[in-house]
């Protein structure tokens, strides 16, 4: 298809013209980055998938408010981490309404995407850094997942997230800083415990 | 460069957002200090650790999941619409007001000049009334006219 090689402010053109089809060449371009994404923040990945196609309706609905400027992409990501956010905050309050009640929340499983057959250290050392990861501030993980897993400039991520540069760079530092700490001390209470039953 | 420094620079070294210069002073200060040396290694295997997680693919047939929602929804082609009969009729209430606001002005300024006419001030009269008014001369004018023309007739025949 010739429209596939177009970039995504002539795709938007065409789209609001009237062809809303080519809106699924923008689908196929981000959603792989935009399910990464989501999937990170809440670690569910049926649910991210859900998330993922009510954010590009959302995207659909606000193409006629984008500024064409060659930055769709930072457009589309401020979508997602709104609507990622808005998904984290409703668990949130039913949880907290589920316990005051005095009702017992049963958090789903955590279901990542099922990894190609790895040694059981490697899976135990993946699963640690996923533990230590969602145990982090909402605002380190977003500033963090948009660097590391979405390799964003400290600019784009300003551009999503509307954060100064600086805070951004001290928002990844610590979250680095936060993850080597808390793996670093996982692993000696592994090998202390590992040692203890050895003896 | 202290150590204190370079390691509050070595996760924005790693994002590659030091410029040249900060970069290389960074270098040569971990080219010299082990315990630096070592903060760094902890900052890459981390790092390496975090970009080998894997994320899910999106399902088959997920864009035409979201294009067939989106095909449900009615198209939006005319979401000016109600801004713009929003706008006109804000404009209607605007020139409405602006109208008799223009008529209130008139009639005070007729309610003057028959006041000072008749000696009587006249404070306030209605449009309608100032309209019946000057029908009312109007007609008085053409009675007059009329009057004057029939009589005319009369002297003349």
């Amino acid at each position: 298809m010739a429209s596939e090689s177009l970039n995504d402010d002539e795709i938007i053109t065409a789209v609001l013209d009237g062809r809303r089809d080519d809106f699924e060449i923008l689908i196929n371009r981000y959603s792989g980055k935009i399910i990464k994404f989501i999937n990170s923040m809440i670690a569910d990945r049926d649910e991210a998938q859900s998330i993922a196609q009510d954010v590009f309706i959302k995207i659909f609905q606000n193409l006629p408010y984008y500024k064409k400027q060659n930055n769709f992409s930072a457009f589309i990501f401020k979508i997602a981490k709104n609507m990622t956010l808005n998904w984290l905050n409703r668990q949130k309050r039913t949880v907290f309404f589920s316990r005051l009640l005095g009702q017992e929340f049963s958090q789903p499983p955590f279901r990542q995407a099922p990894v190609q057959p790895v040694d059981p250290e490697q899976a135990e050392r993946d699963e640690k850094i996923n533990q230590n990861l969602r145990s982090l501030p909402e605002e380190q993980r977003i500033a963090l997942i948009l660097k590391i897993y979405l390799e964003f400039s400290y600019k784009q991520i300003q551009e999503i997230s509307g954060w100064s540069i600086s805070k951004i760079e001290t928002l990844i530092s610590r979250a680095k800083s936060r993850l080597k700490k808390n793996i670093a001390m996982q692993e000696k209470n592994s090998d202390f415990v590992y040692h203890a039953r050895k003896k | 460069m202290n150590c204190e420094k370079v390691r509050s620079r070595l996760s924005a070294y790693q994002d590659g957002e030091l410029t040249v210069s900060q970069s290389r002073e960074l270098e040569r200060h971990l080219g010299a200090c082990a315990a630096c040396q070592s903060e760094w290694e902890g900052y890459q295997t981390l790092v390496a650790g975090l970009r080998r997680l894997t994320a899910p693919a999106p399902i088959p047939g997920f864009s035409s999941r979201v294009m067939a929602s989106l095909r449900k929804q009615p198209e939006k082609r005319y979401r000016w619409l109600p801004s713009l009969a929003y706008s006109l009729a804000l404009l209607l209430i605007f020139i409405s007001g602006f109208m008799l606001e223009m008529s209130a002005n008139g009639q005070r300024q007729i309610g003057t000049a028959n006041g000072q006419a008749a000696a009587a001030p006249k404070t306030a009269m209605t449009f309608s009334a100032v309209l019946a008014e000057n029908q009312g001369l109007g007609l008085l004018a053409i009675q007059d006219s009329t009057l004057e023309l029939c009589s005319g007739g009369a002297h003349e025949k």
